[in-house]
Protein backbone atom coordinates (compact mmCIF):
# COMPACT_ATOMS: atom_id res chain seq x y z
CA UNK A 1 0.00 0.00 0.00
CA UNK A 2 1.09 3.55 -0.53
CA UNK A 3 1.98 5.85 2.30
CA UNK A 4 -0.45 8.45 1.02
CA UNK A 5 -3.63 6.82 2.26
CA UNK A 6 -2.23 6.75 5.81
CA UNK A 7 -1.14 10.36 5.51
CA UNK A 8 -4.67 11.37 4.56
CA UNK A 9 -6.10 9.32 7.40
CA UNK A 10 -3.73 11.03 9.85
CA UNK A 11 -4.90 14.37 8.52
CA UNK A 12 -8.53 13.39 9.03
CA UNK A 13 -7.79 12.30 12.60
CA UNK A 14 -6.05 15.63 13.18
CA UNK A 15 -9.21 17.42 12.02
CA UNK A 16 -11.23 15.39 14.51
CA UNK A 17 -8.94 16.58 17.30
CA UNK A 18 -9.42 20.12 16.08
CA UNK A 19 -13.19 19.75 16.02
CA UNK A 20 -13.12 18.50 19.60
CA UNK A 21 -11.17 21.56 20.68
CA UNK A 22 -13.46 23.95 18.82
CA UNK A 23 -16.51 22.26 20.37
CA UNK A 24 -15.05 22.73 23.83
CA UNK A 25 -14.39 26.41 23.11
CA UNK A 26 -17.94 26.89 21.89
CA UNK A 27 -19.41 25.01 24.87
CA UNK A 28 -17.55 27.44 27.13
CA UNK A 29 -18.65 30.60 25.34
CA UNK A 30 -20.45 31.76 28.51
CA UNK A 31 -17.98 30.41 31.10
CA UNK A 32 -16.55 33.11 33.34
CA UNK A 33 -12.79 33.59 32.88
CA UNK A 34 -12.50 30.83 30.25
CA UNK A 35 -9.48 30.94 27.94
CA UNK A 36 -9.85 29.29 24.57
CA UNK A 37 -7.61 26.52 23.25
CA UNK A 38 -6.04 26.32 19.88
CA UNK A 39 -4.18 23.54 18.14
CA UNK A 40 -1.48 23.69 15.53
CA UNK A 41 -0.41 21.03 13.08
CA UNK A 42 2.93 20.16 11.78
CA UNK A 43 4.23 18.10 9.01
CA UNK A 44 5.86 15.08 10.51
CA UNK A 45 8.83 13.80 8.66
CA UNK A 46 10.54 10.53 9.00
CA UNK A 47 13.74 9.36 7.43
CA UNK A 48 12.82 6.67 4.99
CA UNK A 49 15.39 4.27 3.72
CA UNK A 50 14.71 3.83 0.08
CA UNK A 51 16.23 0.99 -1.83
CA UNK A 52 16.44 2.95 -5.01
CA UNK A 53 19.04 5.36 -3.69
CA UNK A 54 22.75 4.78 -3.38
CA UNK A 55 24.15 3.59 -0.12
CA UNK A 56 24.14 6.25 2.59
CA UNK A 57 21.55 8.36 0.88
CA UNK A 58 18.11 8.93 2.30
CA UNK A 59 15.02 10.46 0.97
CA UNK A 60 12.75 12.42 3.23
CA UNK A 61 9.10 11.73 2.73
CA UNK A 62 6.56 13.65 4.73
CA UNK A 63 4.25 11.00 6.02
CA UNK A 64 1.94 12.46 8.59
CA UNK A 65 0.18 15.56 9.57
CA UNK A 66 0.07 15.38 13.31
CA UNK A 67 -1.37 17.56 15.96
CA UNK A 68 1.77 19.16 17.29
CA UNK A 69 0.86 21.62 19.99
CA UNK A 70 -2.06 22.83 21.98
CA UNK A 71 -2.03 26.49 22.98
CA UNK A 72 -4.00 28.34 25.54
CA UNK A 73 -4.93 31.72 24.17
CA UNK A 74 -4.55 34.15 27.06
CA UNK A 75 -6.07 37.19 25.36
CA UNK A 76 -8.35 39.34 27.47
CA UNK A 77 -12.01 38.33 27.50
CA UNK A 78 -14.76 40.96 27.46
CA UNK A 79 -15.50 42.49 30.86
CA UNK A 80 -19.11 42.49 32.00
CA UNK A 81 -20.41 44.81 34.69
CA UNK A 82 -22.31 43.05 37.45
CA UNK A 83 -22.19 45.54 40.34
CA UNK A 84 -21.59 42.69 42.77
CA UNK A 85 -18.76 43.80 45.12
CA UNK A 86 -17.17 40.34 45.21
CA UNK A 87 -17.01 40.00 41.42
CA UNK A 88 -13.47 40.81 40.35
CA UNK A 89 -11.97 41.00 36.88
CA UNK A 90 -8.28 41.17 36.05
CA UNK A 91 -7.60 43.61 33.25
CA UNK A 92 -4.43 42.58 31.47
CA UNK A 93 -2.10 39.87 32.62
CA UNK A 94 -2.19 37.79 35.75
CA UNK A 95 -4.18 35.13 37.57
CA UNK A 96 -5.84 34.94 40.96
CA UNK A 97 -4.28 32.30 43.22
CA UNK A 98 -6.59 29.88 45.05
CA UNK A 99 -5.70 27.20 47.56
CA UNK A 100 -7.26 23.84 46.61
CA UNK A 101 -6.84 20.52 48.41
CA UNK A 102 -4.38 19.59 45.63
CA UNK A 103 -2.26 22.71 46.06
CA UNK A 104 -2.20 26.21 44.66
CA UNK A 105 -4.15 26.72 41.46
CA UNK A 106 -4.70 29.74 39.27
CA UNK A 107 -7.84 31.24 37.82
CA UNK A 108 -9.20 34.21 35.90
CA UNK A 109 -12.76 33.58 37.10
CA UNK A 110 -13.34 36.27 39.70
CA UNK A 111 -16.86 35.33 40.83
CA UNK A 112 -15.89 35.13 44.48
CA UNK A 113 -17.98 34.63 47.58
CA UNK A 114 -17.56 34.71 51.33
CA UNK A 115 -17.41 31.31 52.97
CA UNK A 116 -19.09 30.34 56.20
CA UNK A 117 -15.86 31.00 58.12
CA UNK A 118 -15.54 34.44 56.57
CA UNK A 119 -12.88 33.68 53.95
CA UNK A 120 -12.90 35.02 50.42
CA UNK A 121 -13.42 31.89 48.31
CA UNK A 122 -14.00 30.98 44.69
CA UNK A 123 -17.19 29.35 43.47
CA UNK A 124 -15.96 25.90 44.52
CA UNK A 125 -15.01 27.05 48.01
CA UNK A 126 -11.24 27.30 47.45
CA UNK A 127 -9.69 30.14 49.47
CA UNK A 128 -8.46 33.06 47.38
CA UNK A 129 -4.92 33.96 48.36
CA UNK A 130 -3.65 37.37 49.35
CA UNK A 131 -0.05 38.33 49.98
CA UNK A 132 -0.62 37.13 53.54
CA UNK A 133 -2.40 33.84 52.75
CA UNK A 134 -6.15 33.32 53.10
CA UNK A 135 -8.18 36.51 53.09
CA UNK A 136 -10.46 36.79 56.13
CA UNK A 137 -13.26 39.27 55.73
CA UNK A 138 -15.35 40.69 58.54
CA UNK A 139 -18.86 41.72 57.71
CA UNK A 140 -18.44 45.07 56.14
CA UNK A 141 -18.05 46.97 52.95
CA UNK A 142 -15.22 45.51 50.91
CA UNK A 143 -13.44 47.83 48.56
CA UNK A 144 -10.78 46.44 46.27
CA UNK A 145 -8.65 49.04 44.59
CA UNK A 146 -7.27 48.51 41.05
CA UNK A 147 -3.87 47.46 42.42
CA UNK A 148 -5.50 44.63 44.41
CA UNK A 149 -5.45 46.30 47.81
CA UNK A 150 -8.37 45.04 49.92
CA UNK A 151 -9.97 47.59 52.20
CA UNK A 152 -12.67 46.70 54.63
CA UNK A 153 -14.52 49.45 56.49
CA UNK A 154 -11.75 51.78 55.38
CA UNK A 155 -8.86 49.74 56.77
CA UNK A 156 -6.46 47.95 54.45
CA UNK A 157 -6.43 44.25 55.38
CA UNK A 158 -4.51 42.49 52.63
CA UNK A 159 -3.51 42.64 48.99
CA UNK A 160 -4.70 40.14 46.38
CA UNK A 161 -1.95 37.86 45.16
CA UNK A 162 -1.78 38.09 41.39
CA UNK A 163 0.74 36.05 39.42
CA UNK A 164 1.43 35.58 35.75
CA UNK A 165 2.32 32.27 34.12
CA UNK A 166 3.80 31.98 30.62
CA UNK A 167 1.36 30.28 28.20
CA UNK A 168 3.60 27.30 27.55
CA UNK A 169 3.53 26.33 31.23
CA UNK A 170 -0.23 26.64 31.66
CA UNK A 171 -2.33 23.52 31.91
CA UNK A 172 -6.08 23.47 32.34
CA UNK A 173 -7.59 21.48 35.12
CA UNK A 174 -11.28 22.15 34.60
CA UNK A 175 -13.44 24.02 37.13
CA UNK A 176 -12.00 27.26 35.69
CA UNK A 177 -8.63 26.42 37.25
CA UNK A 178 -5.16 26.37 35.73
CA UNK A 179 -2.12 24.53 37.00
CA UNK A 180 1.55 25.04 36.19
CA UNK A 181 3.52 22.46 34.26
CA UNK A 182 6.81 21.16 35.47
CA UNK A 183 9.53 23.75 34.99
CA UNK A 184 7.27 26.78 35.17
CA UNK A 185 7.17 29.23 38.03
CA UNK A 186 4.55 31.87 38.74
CA UNK A 187 5.83 35.40 38.24
CA UNK A 188 4.34 37.89 40.71
CA UNK A 189 2.52 40.79 39.10
CA UNK A 190 3.34 43.72 41.36
CA UNK A 191 1.00 46.27 39.86
CA UNK A 192 -2.05 44.37 38.67
CA UNK A 193 -5.21 45.96 37.38
CA UNK A 194 -8.28 44.68 39.20
CA UNK A 195 -11.77 45.86 38.44
CA UNK A 196 -14.31 45.40 41.22
CA UNK A 197 -17.95 44.75 40.35
CA UNK A 198 -17.00 43.29 36.97
CA UNK A 199 -16.43 39.81 35.61
CA UNK A 200 -14.21 38.71 32.78
CA UNK A 201 -16.22 36.57 30.39
CA UNK A 202 -14.97 33.84 28.05
CA UNK A 203 -12.55 35.01 25.34
CA UNK A 204 -14.11 32.64 22.80
CA UNK A 205 -15.18 34.54 19.69
CA UNK A 206 -18.19 33.05 17.95
CA UNK A 207 -17.15 34.13 14.44
CA UNK A 208 -13.66 32.65 14.66
CA UNK A 209 -15.00 29.38 16.01
CA UNK A 210 -17.61 29.20 13.23
CA UNK A 211 -14.91 29.74 10.62
CA UNK A 212 -12.90 27.04 12.40
CA UNK A 213 -15.87 24.67 12.17
CA UNK A 214 -16.23 25.27 8.46
CA UNK A 215 -12.54 24.89 7.61
CA UNK A 216 -12.29 21.78 9.76
CA UNK A 217 -15.24 20.18 8.06
CA UNK A 218 -14.03 21.04 4.56
CA UNK A 219 -10.50 19.85 5.28
CA UNK A 220 -11.96 16.61 6.59
CA UNK A 221 -13.90 16.20 3.35
CA UNK A 222 -10.76 16.81 1.33
CA UNK A 223 -8.92 14.09 3.23
CA UNK A 224 -11.82 11.82 2.55
CA UNK A 225 -11.50 12.57 -1.18
CA UNK A 226 -7.82 11.67 -1.05
CA UNK A 227 -8.60 8.40 0.71
CA UNK A 228 -11.29 7.66 -1.85
CA UNK A 229 -8.94 8.39 -4.72
CA UNK A 230 -6.43 5.89 -3.32
CA UNK A 231 -9.23 3.40 -2.87
CA UNK A 232 -10.30 3.82 -6.49
CA UNK A 233 -6.70 3.47 -7.65
CA UNK A 234 -6.31 0.24 -5.72
CA UNK A 235 -9.49 -1.26 -7.01
CA UNK A 236 -8.54 -0.26 -10.50
CA UNK A 237 -5.14 -1.93 -10.22
CA UNK A 238 -6.66 -5.05 -8.70
CA UNK A 239 -9.28 -5.21 -11.41
CA UNK A 240 -7.40 -4.08 -14.48
CA UNK A 241 -3.73 -4.97 -14.12
CA UNK A 242 -3.16 -8.48 -15.22
CA UNK A 243 -6.23 -8.78 -17.33
CA UNK A 244 -5.51 -9.32 -20.93
CA UNK A 245 -6.76 -6.68 -23.29
CA UNK B 1 -15.17 12.85 16.89
CA UNK B 2 -18.21 11.74 18.84
CA UNK B 3 -16.58 13.65 21.72
CA UNK B 4 -17.30 16.93 19.90
CA UNK B 5 -21.00 16.15 19.85
CA UNK B 6 -21.18 15.49 23.57
CA UNK B 7 -19.03 18.52 24.29
CA UNK B 8 -21.29 20.80 22.29
CA UNK B 9 -24.31 19.18 23.95
CA UNK B 10 -23.00 20.25 27.37
CA UNK B 11 -22.80 23.75 25.92
CA UNK B 12 -26.42 23.57 24.76
CA UNK B 13 -27.73 22.39 28.11
CA UNK B 14 -25.70 25.12 29.84
CA UNK B 15 -27.30 27.79 27.67
CA UNK B 16 -30.67 26.26 28.35
CA UNK B 17 -30.05 26.62 32.07
CA UNK B 18 -28.91 30.21 31.54
CA UNK B 19 -32.22 30.96 29.82
CA UNK B 20 -34.17 29.18 32.59
CA UNK B 21 -32.56 31.32 35.29
CA UNK B 22 -33.04 34.44 33.21
CA UNK B 23 -36.71 33.68 32.57
CA UNK B 24 -37.26 33.50 36.32
CA UNK B 25 -35.46 36.83 36.79
CA UNK B 26 -37.55 38.48 34.10
CA UNK B 27 -40.78 37.00 35.48
CA UNK B 28 -39.91 38.68 38.78
CA UNK B 29 -38.97 42.05 37.36
CA UNK B 30 -41.82 43.63 39.35
CA UNK B 31 -41.71 41.40 42.44
CA UNK B 32 -41.11 43.43 45.59
CA UNK B 33 -37.62 42.87 47.02
CA UNK B 34 -36.84 40.05 44.57
CA UNK B 35 -33.13 39.26 44.23
CA UNK B 36 -31.93 38.08 40.86
CA UNK B 37 -29.96 34.90 40.27
CA UNK B 38 -27.04 34.27 38.00
CA UNK B 39 -26.10 30.92 36.49
CA UNK B 40 -22.37 30.33 36.63
CA UNK B 41 -20.45 27.79 34.57
CA UNK B 42 -17.06 26.15 34.66
CA UNK B 43 -15.12 24.05 32.20
CA UNK B 44 -15.20 20.30 32.80
CA UNK B 45 -12.20 17.98 32.98
CA UNK B 46 -9.59 17.73 30.26
CA UNK B 47 -8.28 14.69 28.48
CA UNK B 48 -4.68 14.56 27.35
CA UNK B 49 -4.07 13.70 23.70
CA UNK B 50 -0.38 14.16 23.96
CA UNK B 51 1.63 14.52 27.12
CA UNK B 52 4.03 17.39 27.45
CA UNK B 53 7.57 16.09 27.91
CA UNK B 54 6.95 12.82 26.07
CA UNK B 55 9.47 11.71 23.50
CA UNK B 56 8.84 12.16 19.81
CA UNK B 57 9.78 9.58 17.19
CA UNK B 58 12.65 11.80 16.13
CA UNK B 59 14.07 11.64 19.64
CA UNK B 60 13.09 15.13 20.75
CA UNK B 61 10.69 16.08 23.49
CA UNK B 62 7.22 17.48 23.08
CA UNK B 63 7.40 20.99 24.53
CA UNK B 64 3.69 21.55 24.89
CA UNK B 65 1.13 18.77 25.00
CA UNK B 66 -2.41 18.74 23.76
CA UNK B 67 -5.37 18.57 26.03
CA UNK B 68 -8.96 18.65 24.99
CA UNK B 69 -11.76 19.73 27.27
CA UNK B 70 -15.03 17.92 27.80
CA UNK B 71 -17.26 20.97 27.66
CA UNK B 72 -18.96 23.07 30.26
CA UNK B 73 -21.16 22.50 33.26
CA UNK B 74 -23.15 24.60 35.70
CA UNK B 75 -21.31 25.17 38.98
CA UNK B 76 -23.68 27.49 40.83
CA UNK B 77 -26.73 29.65 40.57
CA UNK B 78 -25.78 32.60 42.77
CA UNK B 79 -28.25 34.99 44.29
CA UNK B 80 -27.09 38.52 43.66
CA UNK B 81 -27.94 40.65 46.69
CA UNK B 82 -27.44 44.06 45.18
CA UNK B 83 -29.85 46.78 46.19
CA UNK B 84 -33.13 47.07 44.34
CA UNK B 85 -34.69 50.45 43.63
CA UNK B 86 -36.83 52.09 46.31
CA UNK B 87 -40.34 53.22 45.65
CA UNK B 88 -42.04 55.68 47.94
CA UNK B 89 -45.50 54.48 48.96
CA UNK B 90 -46.19 56.73 51.99
CA UNK B 91 -47.76 53.68 53.57
CA UNK B 92 -46.77 53.70 57.29
CA UNK B 93 -46.04 49.99 57.35
CA UNK B 94 -44.08 49.75 54.13
CA UNK B 95 -40.50 49.24 55.25
CA UNK B 96 -37.38 49.01 53.13
CA UNK B 97 -33.95 47.98 54.36
CA UNK B 98 -31.25 50.29 53.09
CA UNK B 99 -28.10 48.21 53.16
CA UNK B 100 -27.56 44.64 54.31
CA UNK B 101 -30.00 42.60 56.33
CA UNK B 102 -33.29 40.76 56.34
CA UNK B 103 -36.51 40.86 58.32
CA UNK B 104 -37.34 37.67 60.18
CA UNK B 105 -40.87 36.26 60.09
CA UNK B 106 -42.37 32.98 61.25
CA UNK B 107 -43.84 31.25 58.23
CA UNK B 108 -47.13 29.77 59.38
CA UNK B 109 -47.57 27.53 56.34
CA UNK B 110 -43.91 26.38 56.35
CA UNK B 111 -44.01 24.42 59.63
CA UNK B 112 -43.62 27.65 61.60
CA UNK B 113 -39.96 27.88 60.71
CA UNK B 114 -37.98 31.07 60.88
CA UNK B 115 -37.60 32.58 57.45
CA UNK B 116 -35.88 35.73 56.28
CA UNK B 117 -37.12 38.23 53.76
CA UNK B 118 -36.42 41.70 52.48
CA UNK B 119 -40.01 42.20 51.52
CA UNK B 120 -41.29 44.95 53.81
CA UNK B 121 -44.89 45.63 52.84
CA UNK B 122 -46.34 44.98 56.28
CA UNK B 123 -49.91 45.18 57.53
CA UNK B 124 -51.69 44.63 60.81
CA UNK B 125 -53.62 41.46 61.55
CA UNK B 126 -56.85 41.30 63.54
CA UNK B 127 -54.92 41.16 66.82
CA UNK B 128 -52.89 44.23 65.91
CA UNK B 129 -49.66 42.34 65.18
CA UNK B 130 -47.41 43.48 62.37
CA UNK B 131 -47.65 40.86 59.64
CA UNK B 132 -46.59 40.65 56.02
CA UNK B 133 -48.91 40.15 53.07
CA UNK B 134 -49.06 36.41 53.78
CA UNK B 135 -50.13 37.01 57.37
CA UNK B 136 -46.82 35.85 58.86
CA UNK B 137 -45.77 37.81 61.91
CA UNK B 138 -42.69 40.01 61.91
CA UNK B 139 -40.16 38.97 64.57
CA UNK B 140 -39.79 40.04 67.33
CA UNK B 141 -43.57 40.23 67.43
CA UNK B 142 -45.09 43.60 68.06
CA UNK B 143 -48.72 44.41 68.69
CA UNK B 144 -50.05 47.85 67.81
CA UNK B 145 -52.70 49.13 70.26
CA UNK B 146 -56.13 49.43 68.67
CA UNK B 147 -56.55 53.18 69.19
CA UNK B 148 -53.28 54.01 67.43
CA UNK B 149 -53.61 56.59 64.71
CA UNK B 150 -49.98 57.04 63.78
CA UNK B 151 -47.00 54.69 63.72
CA UNK B 152 -43.51 56.11 63.47
CA UNK B 153 -40.64 53.78 62.64
CA UNK B 154 -37.20 55.30 62.99
CA UNK B 155 -34.12 54.48 60.93
CA UNK B 156 -32.84 52.32 63.78
CA UNK B 157 -36.03 50.27 63.90
CA UNK B 158 -37.66 51.90 66.92
CA UNK B 159 -41.44 51.73 66.67
CA UNK B 160 -43.55 54.40 68.35
CA UNK B 161 -47.36 54.19 68.35
CA UNK B 162 -49.20 57.46 68.85
CA UNK B 163 -52.89 58.25 69.31
CA UNK B 164 -54.75 61.26 67.91
CA UNK B 165 -53.41 63.55 70.64
CA UNK B 166 -49.80 62.40 70.00
CA UNK B 167 -49.60 60.47 73.25
CA UNK B 168 -47.20 57.52 73.09
CA UNK B 169 -49.25 54.34 73.46
CA UNK B 170 -46.56 51.72 72.94
CA UNK B 171 -42.95 51.39 71.79
CA UNK B 172 -41.00 48.53 70.33
CA UNK B 173 -38.17 47.82 67.97
CA UNK B 174 -37.55 45.93 64.77
CA UNK B 175 -34.40 43.82 64.50
CA UNK B 176 -32.75 42.88 61.28
CA UNK B 177 -30.59 39.89 60.57
CA UNK B 178 -27.47 39.43 58.51
CA UNK B 179 -25.54 36.40 57.31
CA UNK B 180 -21.86 35.76 56.75
CA UNK B 181 -22.60 34.49 53.26
CA UNK B 182 -26.02 35.68 52.08
CA UNK B 183 -25.42 34.03 48.68
CA UNK B 184 -25.66 30.69 50.52
CA UNK B 185 -29.25 31.31 51.63
CA UNK B 186 -31.85 28.99 50.20
CA UNK B 187 -34.71 30.69 48.39
CA UNK B 188 -37.94 28.84 49.16
CA UNK B 189 -40.25 31.08 47.16
CA UNK B 190 -42.69 33.67 48.47
CA UNK B 191 -39.73 36.06 48.84
CA UNK B 192 -38.52 33.90 51.72
CA UNK B 193 -35.04 32.63 52.41
CA UNK B 194 -33.93 30.09 54.99
CA UNK B 195 -30.52 29.78 56.61
CA UNK B 196 -28.31 26.90 55.45
CA UNK B 197 -24.90 25.52 56.41
CA UNK B 198 -23.46 27.61 53.61
CA UNK B 199 -24.99 30.89 54.73
CA UNK B 200 -24.23 30.50 58.43
CA UNK B 201 -26.55 31.41 61.25
CA UNK B 202 -28.44 34.67 61.31
CA UNK B 203 -26.85 37.48 63.31
CA UNK B 204 -29.41 39.74 64.96
CA UNK B 205 -28.70 43.43 65.12
CA UNK B 206 -30.05 46.91 65.55
CA UNK B 207 -30.58 48.63 62.19
CA UNK B 208 -27.89 51.19 61.48
CA UNK B 209 -25.22 49.68 63.73
CA UNK B 210 -22.12 47.94 62.38
CA UNK B 211 -22.97 46.48 59.02
CA UNK B 212 -26.73 46.37 59.50
CA UNK B 213 -28.78 48.44 57.08
CA UNK B 214 -31.22 51.09 58.17
CA UNK B 215 -34.99 51.02 57.90
CA UNK B 216 -36.84 53.44 55.67
CA UNK B 217 -40.51 53.90 56.52
CA UNK B 218 -42.92 54.52 53.67
CA UNK B 219 -40.75 52.86 51.05
CA UNK B 220 -40.63 49.43 49.52
CA UNK B 221 -37.69 47.84 47.80
CA UNK B 222 -38.34 46.75 44.25
CA UNK B 223 -36.77 43.86 42.34
CA UNK B 224 -33.08 44.24 41.52
CA UNK B 225 -33.60 42.67 38.09
CA UNK B 226 -32.39 44.94 35.32
CA UNK B 227 -34.55 44.20 32.29
CA UNK B 228 -31.95 45.48 29.80
CA UNK B 229 -29.20 43.32 31.26
CA UNK B 230 -31.45 40.26 31.22
CA UNK B 231 -32.43 40.91 27.60
CA UNK B 232 -28.79 41.09 26.60
CA UNK B 233 -28.06 37.89 28.48
CA UNK B 234 -31.00 36.28 26.74
CA UNK B 235 -29.69 37.20 23.29
CA UNK B 236 -26.20 35.98 24.21
CA UNK B 237 -27.65 32.75 25.58
CA UNK B 238 -29.75 32.11 22.50
CA UNK B 239 -26.89 32.73 20.09
CA UNK B 240 -24.57 30.56 22.12
CA UNK B 241 -27.19 27.82 21.97
CA UNK B 242 -27.32 28.14 18.18
CA UNK B 243 -23.59 28.05 17.73
CA UNK B 244 -23.32 24.94 19.90
CA UNK B 245 -25.90 23.26 17.70
CA UNK B 246 -23.72 24.17 14.69
CA UNK B 247 -20.81 22.31 16.29
CA UNK B 248 -22.99 19.23 16.64
CA UNK B 249 -24.08 19.59 13.03
CA UNK B 250 -20.47 19.86 11.87
CA UNK B 251 -19.54 16.74 13.82
CA UNK B 252 -22.51 15.00 12.23
CA UNK B 253 -21.47 16.04 8.71
CA UNK B 254 -17.95 14.79 9.35
CA UNK B 255 -19.27 11.46 10.56
CA UNK B 256 -21.33 11.28 7.38
CA UNK B 257 -18.20 11.89 5.33
CA UNK B 258 -16.44 9.10 7.21
CA UNK B 259 -19.38 6.80 6.63
CA UNK B 260 -19.27 7.52 2.91
CA UNK B 261 -15.72 6.17 2.68
CA UNK B 262 -17.12 2.68 2.51
CA UNK B 263 -20.25 2.16 0.55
Amino acid sequence: MDQGIYTAAAGAIGMEARLNIISNNIANINTIGFKKDDISFEEFERLLDTYTLAEGQYKRIPIDVIAEEGHIDKTQGPVRHTGNPLDLAIIGKGFFVVKTPKGMRYTRAGNFHISLDGLLVDINGNAVQGEGGDIALEQGKVIISPDGDIKENGASIDKLKIVDIPSQYLVKEGKNLFNIRKGGTPIPVHIPSISQGNLEMSNVEAVKEMVGLITTQRAYESFQKVIKTFKDTYSMSIRDIGTLA
Amino acid sequence: MIRAMWTAATGMSAQQMLIDVMANNLANVNTTSFKKSRAEFEDLMYTTYKEQGSQTAAGGYVPVGIEVGMGTGPVAVSKIFTQGDYVQTKNKLDLAIEGDGFFKVIAADQDNQEVYTREGSFKLDKDGYIVNSRGDRLQPEFSVPSNTTNIVIAKNGDITCLDSSDTVLATGSISIYTFTNPAGLKAIGENYYIATDASGDAVEGVPGTDNFGTIAQGYIEMSNVDAVEEMINMIAGQRAYEINSKAIKTADSMLQVANNLVR
